[in-house]
């Protein structure tokens, strides 16, 4: 298939139009991106992630009419409804497991140490850089769907720690990126 | 708002890291649209979580890529299956419900609010009601009041005006044998000819009876008319029939409505000048 270029706002005529070629075109540019972050909310659980992915496109593809570009890109649209969907999945495990936070927080400092062997793979998580403290906070809250108030709780500190850690994190990651 | 102060309270990570309720998330999009500057950190900060997206970037398995093409064809028959029937119906309840709240809440308040300034407008116009009813019947009072003043005064001084009145000669007429206490007085113009009648101390007529006057004129009596007893307590004067050169006046107890000459047996009161 030779490679086609589409500037956004043709590609999002085109998916409004349940066109398959520019659906084709947005999972082969995306998908990528979009299971990294599920994989990374489902804990790196591989075929859990592959079903939440496919859930995620689904609903793209259904939902794409409701898409609005004066929100925002339709990347991070798409970022959203997939992250939202693999948190949505997390929560539902959670809640037959009766799995606490606690064990997240655990889970979460194993899962530092196993990105190390990640990086040796060459995935590269740029969230792994920031200090642990602001780590914790956008790995609960970005890839963990806590809210700041729960965050707060479960890690005994100020809600407005949580959210100046949450602010400075943000920013560091601006910097590691540009 | 100060929209550097809006950007440092963090409700713009929040709004990205996805942990807002729908009226913040609505609160940080109305910001955005109204100061260019919140607009571009929020694109700042979504261009980051973008970027760390292709990153940490993992391709899926070159299956998986059928498979969901293959959902997506079962998702496009189920719908042309039941075409008109699909509603994403999640995420607009959600935002529906809470505007239905603030909708519900908002008509209650002001329901409240108007029931409240109605019922007082309503007692407040009750009240002004009663108190103009009140002020028309004391009006009424007043009025007749006035009415009936005015006419005592408008007596008062007609009876002034003949008491001052030069030409007036008074005649007083004494009780008679039939009743000795019996007094009336006469007031009579001699240029007018008007005669006026004064009882002071008759009794009540019998019924069937009535008092006449008359004027003794050159030797004969003269029907000067018949009268009522009034109101002894007050002084009121009765407009008689005129006469020309009395000598005196007299008042018999006669048949009602006067006889054509004096029964002297019935003479009450008489006076000459």
């Amino acid at each position: 298939m030779p490679p086609k270029k589409y500037t956004e706002e043709e590609l999002v005529s085109l998916l409004k139009l349940q066109d398959k070629t520019a659906f084709s075109y947005l999972y082969d540019n995306y998908s990528g991106a979009l299971f990294g972050i599920v994989l990374k909310v489902l804990h790196q659980e591989e075929e859990l992630s592959q079903d939440v992915l496919q859930e995620a496109f689904v609903k793209i593809w259904r939902k794409i009419d409701s898409y609005d570009n004066s929100k925002g890109t339709l990347f991070t649209w798409m970022l959203n409804i997939t992250r939202n969907t693999a948190i949505d999945k997390l929560r539902s495990i959670k809640r037959t497991s009766i799995q606490s936070l606690d064990d997240n927080v655990g889970f979460v400092e194993k899962q530092y140490n196993h990105t190390m062997k990640e990086d040796r793979i060459g995935v590269k998580d740029v969230v792994n850089k920031l200090k642990p403290e602001y780590k914790t906070i956008i790995d609960l809250s970005y890839y963990g769907g806590y809210t700041q108030e729960e965050i707060a709780e479960q890690l005994n500190m100020p809600l407005g720690t949580v959210k100046t850690r949450a602010r400075a994190a943000l920013i560091e990651l601006r910097k590691f990126i540009t | 708002m100060d929209y550097k102060a809006y950007i440092e309270s963090g409700k713009l990570e929040s709004y990205v890291l996805g942990y807002c309720t729908a009226e913040e998330m609505q609160e940080v999009e109305c910001m955005a649209r109204i100061f260019p500057e919140v607009k571009q950190e929020l694109e700042a900060i979504r261009i980051s979580m973008e970027q760390i997206a292709l990153q940490n970037k993992v391709e899926p398995p070159a299956s998986l890529k059928d498979k969901i093409f293959a959902a997506i064809e079962d998702e496009v028959k189920s719908v042309e299956n039941t075409k008109g029937k699909i509603i994403t119906m999640q995420e607009p309840v959600v935002q529906k419900g809470s505007s239905w709240r603030q909708l519900a809440a908002a008509c209650i308040a002001l329901l409240l609010v108007s029931s409240f300034v109605l019922y007082n407008f309503y007692s407040t116009n009750n009240n002004l009601k009663e108190e103009v009813a009140e002020l028309k019947g004391a009006n009424k009072e007043m009025i007749e009041n006035n009415k009936q003043l005015s006419d005592e005064i408008a007596t008062a001084s007609k009876q002034m005006q003949i008491f001052n009145n030069p030409s007036i000669t008074k005649v007083a007429m004494k009780g008679q044998a039939v009743s000795p206490n019996s007094l009336a007085t006469i007031y009579w113009d001699k240029n007018s000819r008007e005669v006026y009648l004064s009882v002071n101390a008759l009794p009540a007529p019998p019924q069937g009876k009535q008092y006449q006057l008359w004027g003794i004129v050159n030797g004969a009596p003269v029907d000067l008319g018949v009268f009522d007893i009034t109101d002894a307590d007050t002084i009121k004067l009765q407009t008689m029939k005129q006469v020309d050169n009395a000598a005196a006046f007299a008042v018999t107890l006669e048949k009602v409505g006067g006889s054509p000459t004096p029964t002297l047996t019935e003479m009450y009161v008489m006076g000459a000048l």
